[in-house]
């Protein structure tokens, strides 16, 4: 449901119907509302068959990358010779991505529930649920949750009577974008400096302590119950558009619609609808004028690709973008697009975690660049440095942080070079004094 | 060609390296540089500084050299358009906050950046509005400085001290362009390896304090020689100016040190540039000593020698090479000899990281060639036994005040002395010989490794090689083509006493030495 | 720094105080059973230094031996790992301390406004200063993931949604 809206008609509502619904928080409650039945049904099947009913249902990673989540179980050594390990990702720290939170927040039990399943069906006796250190709320709500699921069975050292052990940890983040990187969040786990790891080793060979380790994200895991309850093909008949896109999505939207929240749509649903009718359009007197529609790294779209394209991976990238991680930023013509491109790069600028010189530098020059031109003292010059930093931190380093810096500036010059040249040719008030 | 072999393609060049060769290697077997700062053979790589990207044929984007594997048939392109602009662009961003202070930077010259900036030409920087990330010289320890404004955070030292020495003291601190080497309040960079972060570092932002600004790199003169501080027999290079020492640095050899040397080693050669030496031999004239040439003072060695009664004591340092140790042995070949090596001992400092490696008890490079030699480590037995000995030879040795005393009462007392020694008034003869850096030699380290090592500055006035001096006696007067006149061949004739270095000969031992077997005699006997 | 507040050291005086270690009875204790549940003891620096923050306020280098000491690590270590996450405070701060998302997506909705409300109902003045009364600490954060609530704030550890400059006052009220 489109949280904290009521549910609109064209939701599909699967992970989201108890949003809002503070009973649903507690084991009771969600017991009543069918909770852990999916583990149950899971204690019963073999790891395989719960690796190949995944599978089946099409569901790809929702942290971002999309990556097959039934492939990426599959990928963990048959016999576990090392201890293997989950690791839940609930660092969720891009910008404009707010749905992992709700999760958390309102549905903490579906979220263990889908790591129990996901832990028993690659072969993990323990689970680490690695939550950034600003989701203080969520941390309270799944402390709870935790305990109160091992007081009931649904973890420890006996699931269910299941003979399975099943061990839960949090563990909080303090502040690192990049931890949200499944290899920098290992290294974080592992009491490191939150550096992205070279690959290989992939993590499902040598991951968090040198042992197999599966990442996936709290959406993604969050739907494990469901498809195992309802079964791989509803989940797969859950499409709009590309059969390679199944099942629903959390759709986060902020900023200027009329009712920003999180928004459960199945893959494939026209952008429009989100933006027009699920989210009521634009303010008062207000037209759109751009969407970021998978979080800040994936390019930025103008309002008329936004309106053509499908919401499913394959439908965004037709239209020049990404469906990354849902977190769409949507901006009326009341965006200043220099700006808002100055403030997503010195984000990046911060997070880098200094390794690749690329990243490290790349992102701090073009902060500054950017920095100047809405000081108004930018230069035509600028656009030519500006695209061969991009072009420089693009595919050239260990992960892509830097690339996701370079993303709405090529795409912002692109499609809004017009307002970089009315700060260049002082046709516009300067927006910052330099430093 | 074995199974454990692969083929690929570096710039044209075929090469066959062994599977799990890194590019980089694999490219410098087809002797070609791939550009690098975090890269190190002796490290872990993290492939950080992305200097090292080259186009790999099929594969989607460039690839780190480092840690990039090479695979059957795979086509590498080092100098590729794609490969150099993608360096180009590394290195535009390196020098936006890298101060262009190399005149007063002691790496100028031996700097990865400014080198490879050189290369390219680049002519100036678009990064010019922008003042440049200022941050002020750090002391890390007892001789390392941190220049951080130089710094281009390869973190070849933070893994040096963490995997290496096994010792973090350093760290990145903070993150994105504020990054910085960092080392706590309460600590200090005083590892006995930590030194070798200045090698390390690829630009001038660990500096050595007992080198700063003492010498420009391309004033030095390098020369290949072997660490005489202890029995490990690191490889290091000699660096001189105008024939002063001014610096030892490692010398790779992968069997003994890999690259690295201890701070014991590396700060260890004062004393080769002494100026209290003696200059010219000098012979007993009743109660003085008096300046003389060289036959007249071998003519007098010989007649001490044949002239004298009783047993011969040797008093030999650890420093003495295995050609003077040898020679000097037999030019007293008579029953009742009493050769004897000065072990001066220390702590044992090991590298952590690299079994085998350490800074050892025993401060002396050749004590297993003395050993070798028939010399006994019994120091004090000798010197007992010296009160009473027709001669006493003292071979460079350092003697304890106490210990001067009393062989100045030694009735054939020969000394062969680098340095001045106070009490030698009642020395026959006194001869000037040559240290360490005025000569080439070989010393046997205690994994029975002999290496060469070999001179760096000019012999003052008359000082000879011992090896020499011994080796004119045993030929006996006037010129005689048998005594040998190089270090070579003063090493050959050692094979004549003692077997195990029969037949083997300063080339065989290369740069890196050999290790004595039973099997190692016959190497060169067998041509 | 003043304020009344004499268990807070400000920097330059840090070293004059002899130093009481953190983990001793129950959080030690909980330090323990918390190495239960990692392999390493390494794997328990974040929890441990979220342990001195919540005890001191801040991570002062003393706190950072300690931490390493308890670890088996070195300070030079931790302190690397310290300064990579921004939610450690290496020097102290006000009793409150606020962190306002001003992010893009709560950017474009207005929280540099918050921001400048704070800044002056607080009386902070500017960015990560203190007040002059010790209470409050107000620092511009990147994203803290409620981009649909903006613009959200941190105070210490309440999370507070859809802050607007009205609402500023009342807000800084009940921390007073």
């Amino acid at each position: 449901m489109g949280y904290p809206h009521p549910s609109h008609p064209k939701e599909t509502v699967v992970l989201s119907q108890h949003f809002g619904d503070p009973e649903a928080r507690s084991y009771a409650g969600w017991i009543k509302r069918g909770g852990y039945e999916g583990l149950r049904k899971a204690l019963g099947m073999s790891r395989e068959a719960i690796i190949e009913e995944v599978k089946a249902s099409g569901l790809r990673g929702r942290g971002g990358a999309g990556f097959p989540t039934g492939l990426k179980w599959s990928f963990m050594p048959k016999e576990v010779v090392k201890p293997h390990y989950l690791v839940c990702n609930a660092d969720e720290s891009e910008p404009g991505t707010f749905k992992d939170r709700e999760i958390m927040r309102w549905t903490p039990h579906a979220l263990i529930e889908g790591c129990a399943i996901a832990a028993y069906a690659i072969g993990a006796e323990r689970c680490y649920i690695y939550i950034r250190g600003e989701f203080t709320e969520p941390w309270k709500v799944m402390s709870a949750a935790v305990e109160e699921a091992a007081a009931n069975g649904a973890l420890g050292g006996n699931v269910f009577g299941s003979g399975k052990r099943i061990e839960m940890v949090l563990h909080r983040g303090a502040g690192a974008y990049i931890c949200g990187e499944e290899t920098g969040m290992m290294n974080s786990l592992e009491g490191r400096r939150g550096n992205p790891r070279i690959k290989p080793p992939y993590p499902a060979v040598a991951g968090v302590f040198g042992s197999p380790t599966t990442v996936n994200n709290v959406e993604t895991l969050a739907a494990v119950p469901h498809i195992l309850i309802r079964g791989a093909p509803w989940y797969k008949a859950l499409c709009l558009g590309n059969p390679k896109s199944t099942g629903t999505k959390l759709v986060s939207v902020c900023g200027h619609v009329q009712r920003p929240g999180n928004y459960e749509v199945t893959m494939g649903t026209p952008m429009r609808d989100l933006l027009h009718d699920m989210c009521g359009g634009p303010p008062p007197g207000r037209t759109f004028k751009a969407v970021i529609p998978g979080g800040s790294s994936v390019p930025i779209m103008t309002i008329q690709e936004a309106e053509a394209a499908l919401f499913d991976y394959e439908g965004i990238v037709e239209q020049g973008s990404m469906l990354g991680s849902a977190g769409m930023i949507v901006m009326d013509d009341s965006t200043d697009m220099v700006y808002q491109i100055w403030r997503l790069a010195r984000f990046y600028a911060h997070e880098s975690c200094a390794q690749c010189t690329q990243c490290r530098e790349g992102t701090a020059w073009t902060t500054r660049i950017l920095e100047r031109i809405l000081a108004g003292k930018g230069k035509q010059e600028d656009f030519q440095v500006l695209l061969d930093l991009a072009d420089n931190m693009t595919g050239k380093t260990i992960c892509v942080l830097s690339d996701s810096c370079a993303a709405p500036v090529v795409s912002g010059i692109q499609k809004f070079r017009s307002e970089f040249e009315a700060y260049i040719a002082g046709a516009r008030e300067p927006a910052l004094a330099m430093a | 060609m074995p199974d454990d072999f692969v083929n690929v393609t570096i710039d044209g060049m075929p090469v066959a390296v062994p599977k799990g060769t890194p590019i980089i290697e694999a490219a410098k077997q087809a002797g070609i540089l791939v550009p690098h700062y975090c890269y190190h053979p002796s490290l872990p790589s993290p492939a950080v500084c992305r200097m090292c990207l080259v186009e790999v044929e099929k594969a989607p984007k460039l690839m780190p050299a480092c840690v990039t594997a090479v695979a059957e048939g795979q086509v590498v392109h080092v100098n590729s358009p794609t490969a150099k602009k993608a360096r180009e662009g590394v290195l535009e961003l390196l020098l936006i906050n890298h101060p262009l202070d190399c005149p007063i930077c002691d790496q100028a010259g031996e700097c990865e950046l400014q080198n490879y900036v050189f290369q390219e030409g680049r002519p100036g920087t678009r990064y010019k509005e922008y003042a440049k990330r200022y941050s002020p010289v750090e002391d890390f320890g007892p001789d390392v400085l941190y220049v951080p404004n130089r710094c281009i955070l390869c973190t070849r030292c933070v893994r040096f001290m963490e995997d290496v020495a096994g010792a973090p003291v350093l760290n990145v601190s903070e993150r994105g362009d504020r990054a910085f080497i960092g080392i706590a309040e309460q600590e200090r960079l005083d590892h006995p390896w930590a030194g070798n972060v200045v090698d390390l570092c690829p630009v001038g932002s660990l500096l050595s304090k007992d080198f700063l600004h003492k010498a420009r790199a391309w004033d030095l003169d390098k020369t290949a020689s072997v660490c005489p501080g202890c029995t490990q027999g690191c490889n290091i290079n000699l660096d001189t100016r105008d024939d002063v020492v001014v610096r030892i640095r490692p010398r790779p050899n992968l069997e003994v040190n890999r690259h690295f040397i201890c701070d014991y080693g590396r700060m260890n050669y004062r004393w080769m540039n002494r100026g209290d030496r003696v200059e010219a031999p000098l012979v007993r004239d009743g109660t003085r000593h008096a300046a003389t040439d060289w036959d007249t003072a071998l003519a007098r060695l010989e007649q001490v020698i044949r002239g004298a009664t009783g047993s011969v004591v040797i008093l030999a340092s650890g420093r003495a090479s295995t050609e003077s140790l040898g020679l000097v042995r037999r030019m007293v070949d008579r029953p009742q000899v009493t050769a004897a090596v000065q072990v001066p001992l220390g702590d044992e400092a090991p590298l952590a990281g690299i079994p085998g490696l350490a800074l050892r008890r025993e401060r002396a490079p050749n004590l297993a060639g003395a050993a070798l030699l028939g010399y006994t480590a019994d120091w004090s037995a000798a010197l007992l036994e010296a009160r009473s000995a027709g001669i006493v030879l003292v071979l460079d040795a350092d003697l304890a005040p106490e210990d001067e005393a009393v062989l100045a009462g030694a009735p054939g007392l020969v000394v062969m002395l680098a340095t001045v020694m106070p009490e030698a008034r009642n020395a026959e003869l006194i001869l000037p010989v040559t240290n360490m850096a005025e000569e080439n030699g070989t010393y046997l380290n205690r994994d029975r490794r002999i290496q060469r090592y070999q001179q760096a500055k000019a012999q003052p006035g008359m000082a000879r090689p011992a090896w020499w001096i011994a080796g004119e006696v045993l030929a006996g007067p006037g010129p005689d083509p048998t005594a040998p006149a190089t270090a070579a061949e003063a090493f050959a004739l050692l094979g004549e006493w003692w077997p195990i270095l029969a037949g083997l000969t300063h080339d065989d031992l290369g740069f890196t030495g050999r290790v004595l077997s039973s099997a190692a005699a016959g190497v060169g006997s067998a041509r | 720094m003043s304020g009344g507040d004499g268990s807070r050291a400000t920097h330059g005086t840090a070293q004059a105080e002899p130093y009481t270690p953190v983990f001793a009875g129950p959080t030690r204790a909980r330090l323990e059973t918390l190495f239960t549940k990692y392999p390493t003891k390494q794997a328990c620096l974040l929890p441990a230094l979220w342990m001195v923050q919540e005890a001191r306020g801040w991570i002062s280098e003393q706190a950072i031996a300690e931490v390493a000491e308890v670890l088996g690590l070195t300070p030079a270590y931790v302190k690397g790992v310290v300064t990579f996450y921004t939610m450690y405070h290496t020097h102290p701060v006000g009793r409150h301390f606020i962190q306002v998302c001003t992010t893009t997506p709560c950017n474009i909705c207005g929280a540099e406004e918050v921001v400048n409300a704070l800044l002056g109902a607080t009386g902070c003045g500017e960015l990560g200063a203190t007040s002059p009364d010790g209470r409050f600490t107000v620092i511009e954060v990147e994203c803290l993931g409620a981009c649909g609530f903006a613009t959200p704030i941190l105070v210490d550890d309440e999370f507070i949604e859809n802050v607007t400059p009205e609402k500023v006052a009342g807000i800084v009220k009940r921390y007073q």
